[in-house]
Order: C-alpha cells, then structure tokens, then sequence
C-alpha cells in the first residue's frame, strides 16, 4: 500500500500543491491529470523521491521508502527525455537498466514494438519520440515496485502511445504500483484505476480573459491571397551514413495557409522544420521563401523566418518573461496592425505569471508556450516544432489564437505536430511524412 | 530482438574472469582508474604542449571542480556515506574529466589521442557511473551549445556582442546543471552494486580495459 500525504508545498509565494493525500495499492494505477502549472510535476518529484519537503509519502505502512523499496526499486520517468537517458547509445541504455533479466528486455522491447533498426544507434541520433519511447522502455525494463512517469506519451504518436498504455497495463497485471501524469486523460481511459484532477492554486487568471484589442483588420480573411509564398520543390535529405529522411517532397504554401506536416515519430518532422528555417542544407531540391532560396537570406534573418523548437529549454534566452517575449516584439513587425506588446500583456495574464517571472521557473507547458510565442515581430514563416506537446486546453486554445492572428495577417505558419487533432478546424494545407 | 539479446549473452564475460577483475570496491576502483586516466592526460598534455600553464589549469580546474561538485552532492544527498562515495565521488571525478579535457580541446591540441582513450574508457564499462556521466556529458554540452547557438541565430542576436556570449553562457550552464540534476537522479537509481559485481553489463571489452589502462600507463612512463 502507498500512502501520500502533503500538507503544503510551496514555490516561493506560490502555494502548488495544499492539503492532498491518496492511498494506492500494490499493482494499482494513479492517473494524475489538471492544467499545466497545477502541480503535476511536483506531486510525481515527490513520490518518487526527487524532492523532499512537508510531505509524508508511506510505502506499505513506513516512511521514506524502506527495505525492498529503495530508489533503485523506483522508476521515474522525467518530461525532459534527455535526461532520463544514461547510456550513450540505445544498447548501453537499455542493459544498463534492464540488467540480465533479458526475458523482460524482450517482452517491453516486443509490446512497445520498438523498431529494430534503433537498437544499433547513439542515443543523440534518435529523434525526440523515439528517446521518449527508449527512455519509457528503460523505465519498463527494471525490477520497480513503483513505476512514476511524467507526461510519458507527450512525445509520441497514435499508435506509439496506444503500445505504451498497453505495456502499462502489463506492468499493472505483474504487480508494479503506476502513476502517471497527462493532460490527456482520454489515453488511458481503458486502465481502471484512480483518477486524481489538480487545480491550479493561487490564481484565477486561467479563467477566460477579455479578448485584448489588438488593432487586427475586421477582415478576418485579409491575408489570404497575399503575395507570401513558400515553394519547396523535389526535396531530398539524408543524414551522413543514413537513408534519405526527406524523399522527394514537394509542396506550396501560400500567405495565410497553416500547413500542417503530420507523420510517426522518427519519420524526418523535426529534420524538414530544419530545412524550412534554412537551418540545414538540403541534399537535394530546394526551398523557396517569396523567390529567395531560405538559405541565401539576406539581412535580418527575424524578419522572414522563426523557428520554434521542441525543447523550450534551449529556447529560452532571457531572463524574463516580459523580455523574452519583446525582443522580437521590439522588432519592426511587418504589419502595424498588429501590436505584440498588448498580445505579450495579454499572455503574461492568461498564463496567471507576471511578466517578470524567471521563464525556467515556469512549467514545462508554459515555458513551451513561451516559446512558440518569442517571434511576436510575425515573420513571414514561422515554423512551430510540436508546439502543443504538453500543452492543456487553455494553454493549447491560446496557441492557437495566435497561429489564427498570424493567418489573419496572411503569414505563412507551418505547425509539425504528430497529432492533428489541434489543427483539424484551421490546418489549410497537409503533408504527410509517413512512407 | 533475439540476435540482439543473443549478442549480450554472447558478450557476457564467465564470472570467475570478471570477478577476478572487479575485486576490489567499486570506489577503490573508481579512484585508481581515474588517477590513472588523469595522470594520462596531465603527461600527454604535458607532452603536447611542454607548458606548466597548462598541466597547472588542468589541475586546478580539475581539483576545483571536482570539490564543488562533490560537496554540492554529498550535502545534497540523504544516502549514507558509502553511497555517496561509490556513486556520487565519481561522478564528480569523471565530470573533473570533461573540464580537463575540455581544456586541452580548448588549447587546440590533438585530440586523436585524447578521443582514443576516451573510446575505450566508455567500453570498459567501468567505473560505470563515472564513466558515463562523463562521457554522456560531453555530447550534452555540445548538443546544448549548438541548440543555443541555433536559438541566438535565428532570433539575430548572434550579432549583439557582449549580449550574445552573455546569453549563450547563461543558457548552456543552465541547462547542462539542469540536465545534471535530472541525471545524477537517474544514475543513483541504477543498482551498481550489482553492476559492479557482474550481475549485469559484463563484457569481454571490461575486461580489456584493464589491459588498455596499464598498457597506457606503462607507455607513459617508459
């Protein structure tokens, strides 16, 4: 039996977590859903151990994990899947926590159907869902009575995410004792078990706020039409020593269009978003913004193209919320009808953070929002990189409140994303990369 | 799957032979293979360089951050001291590694040699956790330094002088020590004692290493 008990846990000021306690028995599930920034995170970090404070979590009756129950018995899956990854390559990972007990190494690496061909590759050459899906594989392959994972299918696609509810149903028919936290509970629906919903404490500027004059054209459709275009024509692109990731894609995007580019985890999403924002070099083929080759761009690189990235950790540059979003913000937009400092105002309140918050003391949600928030100059392209990875609903309908102000200005928006459903009401155009 | 299982049981070493090999404590053994492999680099850049400049800032560098990092972590951790001597010590040991070979990289000398070494010290899987915190490091930093670079790039701040390199050092530093922290978690869930007893991730390529290691040494000296 675990039993969690906490009183209060605080961030400074901020009360995150208040009078909460749970009881889980052996083999049972916790489903730990609730907005981002409402302690998700936090409550996971404390019963597995990562942070201590006012908090009293008992494991069959005893305190702070006793015999049978050590750290080593605990699997703790973080959001961050680079850093639950110790090996350097996908072998070393996988035995260093899987052990000999190559028995269940076969079993989680046949449920998750992890392909074959990564079991060679370094750790850096996987792309963002399959170092999530490795790092879930090295969470499932160990001997743990508690399995604690984080936000575990943020990252994946459909079907990956469908495989590892599955392995979690397994590891429940063993014995393990699972909790997890999503802002998806709808993933996990099949799994019978506990269900736990967190409220964000402390504020209540979640609550929907007055739409800010933004000074937008009336015409919602006033881009439309406009002379933006991105052409890509006969794209190819392969890594050194690898197949072709990109195989030749062709497309054309026009002012206004949201282009939604979709595929499984490790197909090339990542790699083209790279391509797009002349980041890397094609092998063949070529990208066209508004008759420019991307990478021949000349003079203030800004003012035509931002690139979004999936971490927002490496994203983040300043040390304020409020300087973060103006640098660009300062920046000549190219339409003065928009004015970013009313929108950076307005996402400081819809967040419920004040604009001189610490960016990397926000939650991984908020700081991806953030993120795909810091081009307010609107660039001609803006190419978001899983940008709603993570993100709960009024987090998610902001995001795209503002991938629609860049449509309504006729700028070009390009969102990778695995999932669709975000995008299937205001998506134009769509490639699939799927082979 | 099963080639793949298949090639670990192959590789998995008869346990008389790695016991054999793995005697003493996994920190007795830690200390001696990084005093071993640190005596290596300070000679080879010693060698390399014939500046006491160097050998001086590898050490002081080496030393400084190995403190901090170790105190950092043994006042941060609420294992027993032997836990924290057999896990933690070496993960600042092998951290005081990447500095000290971060330095002689920075001085622009060959690193042929230098990457050699550290190609084997991986593969002999011991000590593992220092091991593999160092040298797991390493492609983080670079990986976080171009991810950086990137965001500065493509937000045009590369071109603002003082401000870019301020931006640029407070991003990568944060987010190696978060990458740390986040590590340094998932490596003390790793059962080394059982690791360092062969239970597990036992390879003919360990037992090399020790080869490797006295063959470098001796090289050195003679």
């Amino acid at each position: 039996m675990l039993s969690c008990a906490i009183q209060s846990i605080r961030y400074g000021p901020r009360v995150v977590l208040e009078n909460l306690s749970f009881t889980l028995r052996k083999g049972g599930f916790l489903l730990v859903t609730g907005d981002n920034a409402s302690g998700k995170t936090t409550l996971l970090s404390f019963v597995a151990g990562v942070l201590a404070g006012d908090t009293q979590v008992r494991i069959d009756g005893r305190c702070d994990f006793p015999a049978g129950w050590s750290d080593s018995n605990i699997a703790f899956l973080s959001q961050n899947p680079e850093a639950n990854l110790v090996g350097s390559d996908v072998r070393s990972e996988i035995f260093l926590h899987g052990g000999q007990r190559l028995a269940r190494i076969e079993q989680t690496l046949n449920v998750l159907r992890f392909p074959a061909v990564l079991l060679g590759r370094k750790v850096k050459d996987l792309s963002g869902g399959q170092q999530q899906l490795l790092a879930i594989v090295s969470a499932l392959v160990r001997d743990s009575a508690l399995c604690v994972l984080d936000e575990p299918t943020a990252m994946l696609d459909a079907q990956n995410t469908g495989l590892v509810v599955d392995a979690v149903s397994r590891l429940l028919d063993v014995g393990t004792t699972v909790i997890v936290s999503s802002h998806n509970a709808s993933f996990w629906q099949d799994i019978p078990g506990r269900r736990l919903h967190l409220t964000r404490l402390g504020t209540h500027s979640l609550a929907p706020a007055p739409e800010p004059n933004l000074g937008l054209s009336p015409d919602p459709m006033k881009g439309n039409g406009s002379a933006h275009r991105l052409d890509v024509r006969r794209l190819w692109y392969a890594y050194r020593r690898q197949q072709p990731t990109i195989r030749n894609l062709s497309c054309c995007v026009s002012g206004g269009d949201i282009l939604h580019v979709s595929g499984r985890n490790g197909c090339g999403k990542t790699t083209l978003a790279k391509l797009l924002a002349g980041v890397l070099r094609p092998s063949e083929g070529r990208i066209r913004l508004d008759g420019m080759r991307i990478q021949e761009i000349r003079g203030y690189r800004p003012h035509f193209c931002g690139l979004t990235l999936q971490n927002p950790n490496s994203q983040i540059l300043f040390p304020t919320v409020s300087k973060e979003l103006a640098y660009c913000a300062s920046l000549p937009s190219p339409d003065k009808e928009f004015d970013p400092h009313v929108y950076a105002s307005d996402t400081c309140l819809r967040l419920g953070i004040s604009d001189q918050a610490d960016p990397r003391s926000l939650s991984f949600a908020q700081r991806k929002l953030i993120s795909s928030l810091s081009y307010l100059n609107m660039p001609v392209l803006h190419i978001l990189d899983e940008p709603a990875a993570s993100l709960s609903d009024p987090l998610s309908d902001h995001l795209l409140r503002f991938i629609k102000i860049r449509q309504k200005l006729g700028l070009i928006t390009v969102v990778i994303s695995h999932g669709s459903d975000l995008l299937r009401s205001i998506r134009t155009k769509e490639v699939s990369l799927d082979p | 799957m099963r080639e793949f299982l298949a090639d670990h049981r192959e590789r998995t070493v008869p346990v008389v032979l790695y016991c054999a090999t793995s005697g003493l404590l996994p920190f007795v053994r830690s200390l001696l293979l990084f005093l071993c492999l640190y005596g290596c680099f300070l000679v080879l850049s010693w060698l390399l360089t014939r500046s006491r400049a160097v050998v001086a800032v590898s050490v002081l560098v080496t030393c400084g951050v190995t403190g901090i990092y170790s105190a950092l972590l043994i006042a941060l951790s609420a294992n027993s001291m032997e836990t924290v001597l057999s896990k933690y010590v070496c993960m600042g040991l092998s951290l005081s590694m990447i500095f000290c070979t971060g330095v002689i990289v920075f001085l622009d000398l060959p690193t042929f040699e230098i990457s050699r070494i550290a190609k084997f010290v991986f593969r002999a899987d011991l000590p593992v956790c220092a091991v593999l915190s160092g040298f797991r490091c390493v492609p983080v930093i670079f990986s976080a330094s171009q991810d950086a670079l990137l965001a500065l790039r493509l937000r045009g701040l590369h071109r603002k002088g003082l401000l870019s390199v301020t931006l640029f050092l407070e991003n990568v530093t944060i987010n190696f020590l978060e990458f740390i922290a986040d590590f340094g978690l998932q490596v003390s869930r790793l059962d080394l004692r059982a690791l360092a007893h062969g239970a597990t991730y036992a390879s003919w390529t360990h037992v090399w290493s020790y080869v490797y290691v006295v063959l470098a040494v001796a090289g050195v000296v003679l």
